[in-house]
């Protein structure tokens, strides 16, 4: 007993001091906000991690709320512009407990589901007074590249994060419309105009295909004949040229132009009687005066009337 | 060693004397008393009366007791010690290759070398209540789809591909889509892939980061599809609107301070089933324009070559004609060249001789000859087929 002693005493003291010394400290965790309640009522909140001092049960009580950002969502309401028309839209929100103190006393022991109720009537006043003071093109815009569309998101923002401050101790980090849409009698109209635009569309296509198929086959047709002009022309020219190179033979026709002229004459009688001709002769002709001249003109007789040979097959 | 005790210690009657206190002192003080206890316990049996049998179990089971306490009492020693070792060394953590890890102590991050995370490998942190080691898994690809603008479908409907019947309108409450910047419906669908880089912001900073990011795809989708008209959300401009969906959701990302990175992601965009019809008849009018369109270029082409084709044939029969008439004239003007000699000795009987020669070439190929003497009355009456017939002709000059 008497080597044990001090050992087991110095083991002893310092389990006590440990456990007490968990009875005055506690730990904030870094997710963490913290408020310190003196007999119920919120004296002191910590929003640094860390470890802190507080006096045991029943005099200070602590209570941990998560500091992390939370989600919220609103409703999906329908909401009047300021053209009049109906939109519904929906927005998240992220929020966090900035004032542990506040946000403590305001909502019974720090109740989240309070506080997202108390945060879904901010987010639908402070949405309807948004858009309320903005056309209907300022969500839906083929122009200005949506800046409208991130400015109503802002001003929404921007109105609920002070409320939410200084009322509840809640800091609104993020809000962005989640949904956006048309009330359901107004899609039907929609879709009739859509598919009325479909039509339409259907058509213009038809008819530009058509326009397209004709310049195309104009165009077609237009180079064809220039191609085939061109070409006559080429082909004009050269046989010019062959006329021309031709006519440098005929020089030598020059020497004596009756033998050439005779030559030319009987070439083209010659070309033109070809197969199959019916020729009607005057009897004077040569060599055929033979037959008119002698004696010998006998058989010429019947021949000689063209009636008789016409009628005959 | 109990053997050893049984017998001397059979015949005492020490029930009443030293099975009370020695009881007592074996639990209080066992490890001094032992040894001292076990000399004490022979010399008393000096009474008679040695067949107590009942005696006998609880002074040997006593022994036993103090036996076993003491040798547990060895193992319960150990096993601290151990239990002490183990404590110091349960701080001892790794962290494996796609996690990071951050140590509160007191529930304060830790700052080492200017960053609280601790990348991959062996670590050391005080064991609770000093430190605790939050692990986190990063770099791992994560998804967000958005919800908004899509219509509403089961999950056995979506995975057999099948698209669930179409009212005449589109309930809000029930089905999700996007309204264009034209005032037109479409359904749109976003998949963010990301990768959580910045753990501490991501998993310290929000209570749900995954959830956010949903609603940062369902903005992003409803945004884009707030400024692009139907036609170019859907197919003229498909990669634009993409990129503007994904560009609204790295722009929300950095404003929210979410501590993720997008990787390539997609965004589906269809036309509502009520008008499918209607995009599907553009769809195929614009086919049908291709086609005409195509066609009129294969006419196009065609007819260009033909022309093409014709054109040097008709060139050709040129170069053909004028390489025909010199060379016909040529032959003329050789033969002419030739025959003139002849001529020039007897012009007259030159002439007539070939004049001669080529009527009876003519007369030859000539199927009817007719010989028109000079009437009286100077009248000539034909009466000739239209065609004709060739038969051998009677009379030959």
């Amino acid at each position: 007993m008497k080597q044990t002693n001090p050992v087991t005493l110095a083991f002893g003291l310092l389990l006590m001091a440990l456990f007490l010394v968990l009875l005055f400290v506690f730990q904030v965790r870094q997710t963490e906000v913290a408020v310190v309640t003196t007999f119920g009522k919120a004296t002191r909140p910590i929003t640094e991690p860390g470890l802190n001092f507080k006096w045991p049960w029943p005099i200070q009580k602590v209570t941990k709320l998560d500091r992390r950002v939370q989600n919220f969502e609103g409703k999906f309401e329908e909401t009047l512009t300021a053209d009049g028309r109906n939109l519904l839209i929906m927005v998240y929100v992220g929020w966090t407990i900035a004032d542990p103190a506040l946000f403590y006393s305001r909502f019974a022991g720090g109740s989240i589901p309070e506080a997202e109720r108390t945060l879904e009537g901010l987010v639908r006043s402070a949405k309807n007074a948004a858009v309320g003071r903005h056309p209907f093109a300022a969500f839906v815009s083929t122009e200005g590249g949506g800046e409208r569309f991130s400015a109503v998101e802002q001003e929404i923002l921007a109105t609920i994060q002070k409320d939410a401050l200084s009322r509840y101790g809640m800091e609104v980090r993020l809000l962005g419309i989640k949904r956006l849409g048309l009330p359901d009698s107004v899609t039907e109209k929609v879709f009739d105009r859509m598919r009325a635009e479909r039509n339409k569309e259907v058509e213009r296509l038809k008819a530009e295909g058509t326009e397209e198929a004709i310049k195309l086959r104009s165009a077609a047709d237009l180079e064809r004949d220039r191609i085939l002009a061109e070409a006559d022309a080429q082909a004009t020219r050269i046989r010019g040229e062959g006329d021309a190179e031709a006519a440098k033979s005929f020089a030598v026709f020059q020497q004596n132009p009756e033998l050439a002229l005779l030559i030319l004459k009987l070439n083209a009688l010659e070309a033109t009687l070809g197969e199959r001709t019916t020729l009607l002769l005057d009897p004077r002709t040569p060599p055929f005066d033979l037959l008119q001249k002698g004696g010998v003109s006998a058989p010429a007789g019947p021949e000689g009337t063209p009636r008789l040979s016409g009628t005959q097959p | 060693m109990s053997a050893d005790h049984d017998h001397p210690a059979g015949p005492g009657d020490a029930k009443p004397h030293v099975h009370g206190p020695g009881c007592g002192h074996d639990h209080d003080h066992d490890h001094d008393h032992a040894p001292a206890g076990a000399p004490g316990l022979p010399a008393a049996p000096a009474a008679p009366e040695p067949p107590t049998p009942p005696d006998n179990p609880v002074d040997a089971g006593a022994q036993a007791l103090s036996d076993a306490l003491r040798s547990s009492f060895i193992i319960v020693r150990v096993l601290l010690v151990a239990l002490i070792v183990y404590f110091l060394a349960s701080g001892v953590f790794t962290v494996g290759s796609q996690e990071r890890a951050i140590i509160l102590r007191f529930g304060e991050p830790v700052r080492r070398d200017g960053s609280v995370e601790l990348g991959p490998g062996l670590h050391f942190a005080f064991p609770y209540p000093v430190d605790e080691v939050v692990k986190m898994q990063v770099d791992l690809l994560q998804t967000a789809q958005s919800t908004a603008g899509w219509y509403a479908v089961t999950p056995e409907q979506e995975a057999d591909n099948e698209v669930p019947e179409a009212g005449p309108s589109l309930n809000p409450a029930a089905e999700g889509y996007a309204v264009t910047g034209d005032g037109n419906i479409v359904h749109v669908r976003a998949t963010l892939k990301y990768r959580i880089t910045e753990p501490l912001k991501f998993f310290f900073s929000f209570l749900d980061g995954a959830a956010v990011m949903t609603n940062i795809a369902n903005n992003a989708v409803l945004f884009a599809a707030a400024q692009y008209p139907v036609d170019d959300a859907l197919r003229r401009d498909v990669a634009g609107f993409r990129d503007k969906v994904i560009s609204r959701a790295n722009a929300l990302i950095l404003a929210h301070d979410l501590g993720v990175t997008l990787e390539p992601s997609d965004v589906v965009t269809i036309p509502p089933r009520q008008v499918k019809g209607g995009f599907d008849a553009v769809l195929s009018a614009e086919v049908e324009r291709a086609k005409s369109v195509s066609e009129a270029q294969g006419y196009a082409s065609r007819v260009v070559n033909e022309a093409r084709g014709d054109a040097a044939a008709r060139i050709n029969a040129g170069e053909t004609d004028r390489n025909r008439l010199v060379q016909s004239v040529a032959a003329e003007a050789q033969k002419f060249a030739s025959l003139l000699p002849e001529y020039q000795k007897n012009p007259e009987f030159f002439r007539r001789r070939l004049q001669t020669e080529t009527l009876h070439r003519v007369m030859t190929n000539a199927t009817d000859k007719f010989f028109l003497p000079l009437s009286p009355d100077d009248q000539l009456r034909l009466q000739l087929n239209r065609e004709p017939p060739k038969r051998p002709a009677a009379p030959t000059p």
